[in-house]
């Protein structure tokens, strides 16, 4: 199951705050672009998600909290095992102020697309970790706020003429500096 | 066991009629063809339908009303070898609407695949969510709701992206990584790798 740990500048609470509130992913997970929780229960919670890159659709996750300390969801209505399931860990860094995360996420589908699944849950547990540093480091105001983004002044360091390409859906896209 | 868990825009105690209305059943409910209550007890009503999935299916289901909150149902007679469940109305956490949350059991028999019924059986029910949202809308269109239900329903029936209040939370259009490749950007939930043209 891909897994993924980093230190985050915040304390068990905050970041167990921000992970257990679910209708905010939107705002910093770069995956998700639709939440809405469905059910509470004191530390059960059924939500639904819209995250395009892993799932067409909507899917509903039951999350089960332990309080401050992890975080474990499963993808309801699947058969035998498929679908998402995964963990939020934290525990309190040694040695130093902050929290180490440890996220594992697994994504089946089809079982000849085990490595597609097992790859693509691993990109989304990587960039979430990333996003929720930034996030932490952001909401928190401690540490290196943007620690893995790329540097918006970046694109204005581009000569005139200069250009960077986006392909979106086989097109290719142009951004070039004009200075006008 | 098959679980699903949907919203819909409408209160309570409106589903409840609207899923215990049996003979209105074939207007709305996806794959039913037809209904005819056998005993109308208001408690607990026996109910034989037909439902066309990949064949055409024969069920007598004994419901159990007698739990405001919850509706059971279980097969008495029929074609799977055993098939009963529930649907639990439970009022939505934001107050705009009723969550379902339908849990069914069944056992199909040995010339049947698990498989195959399974993913009939959570098709169906996925098309559930729309039919009795559309019912509800259907049902205030002739003006037979409260203007509250209504005014409840059309908040839930938005896409959740907009849900949020204006000024309240500040989304991010894009978030973008580096990586040694370039960079990556997501935008809409989908990855993309920018590229410096040389």
């Amino acid at each position: 199951m891909p897994t993924r740990s980093r230190q985050i500048p915040a304390t068990l609470e905050e970041l167990f705050a921000v992970l257990t509130d679910y209708e905010k992913y939107v705002d910093w997970s770069p995956d998700v672009v639709g939440a809405a929780v469905l059910v509470r229960e004191g530390d059960i919670v059924v939500a639904e998600f819209q995250s395009p890159f892993l799932l067409e659709g909507k899917y509903i996750l039951e999350l089960v909290h332990s309080r401050p300390t992890s975080i474990t969801y499963r993808q309801v209505d699947q058969h035998e095992s498929r679908g998402l399931q995964g963990t939020w860990m934290l525990a309190a860094a040694t040695g130093s102020a902050g929290t180490v995360v440890t996220g594992q996420m697994e994504f089946r589908t089809d079982l000849w697309k085990r490595t597609a699944d097992r790859r693509r849950a691993d990109r989304v547990l990587h960039r979430r970790i990333d996003a929720l540093q930034a996030h932490a480091a952001a909401l928190f105001r401690r540490g290196n706020a943007e620690p893995e983004l790329a540097d918006p002044s970046s694109f204005a360091s581009l000569a005139e003429g200069q250009a960077v390409a986006v392909w979106a859906s086989e097109v290719e896209y142009r951004f070039t500096r004009t200075d006008r | 066991m098959i679980q699903r868990y949907f919203k819909v825009g409408g209160p309570q105690d409106e589903i409840r009629r609207h899923m215990l209305a049996f003979d209105s059943w074939p207007e709305w409910w996806p794959g039913v063809q037809t209904v005819k209550v056998l005993k109308d007890d208001p408690e607990q009503p026996l109910v034989a339908i037909s439902i066309k999935t990949v064949t055409t299916i024969q069920m007598t289901l004994q419901f159990d009303c007698r739990d405001v909150n919850t509706i059971k149902f279980r097969q008495v007679k029929g074609w799977f070898k055993s098939y009963q469940g529930e649907y639990a109305l439970m009022p939505s956490p934001d107050g705009s609407g009723t969550t379902v949350k339908i849990t069914t059991e069944l056992e199909s028999g040995m010339m049947v695949p698990k498989g195959m019924v399974y993913t009939k059986l959570s098709a169906t029910l996925a098309q559930l969510e729309e039919a009795l949202n559309n019912r509800l809308g259907a049902q205030a269109v002739r003006g037979t709701k409260a203007p509250l239900a209504t005014a409840s329903r059309a908040a839930a029936a938005k896409p959740v992206e907009t849900q949020a209040k204006p000024g309240v939370s500040r989304r991010k259009l894009g978030h973008v990584f580096s990586t040694r490749e370039g960079l990556e950007v997501w935008v809409g939930g989908r990855p993309y790798l920018l590229r410096p043209v040389r």
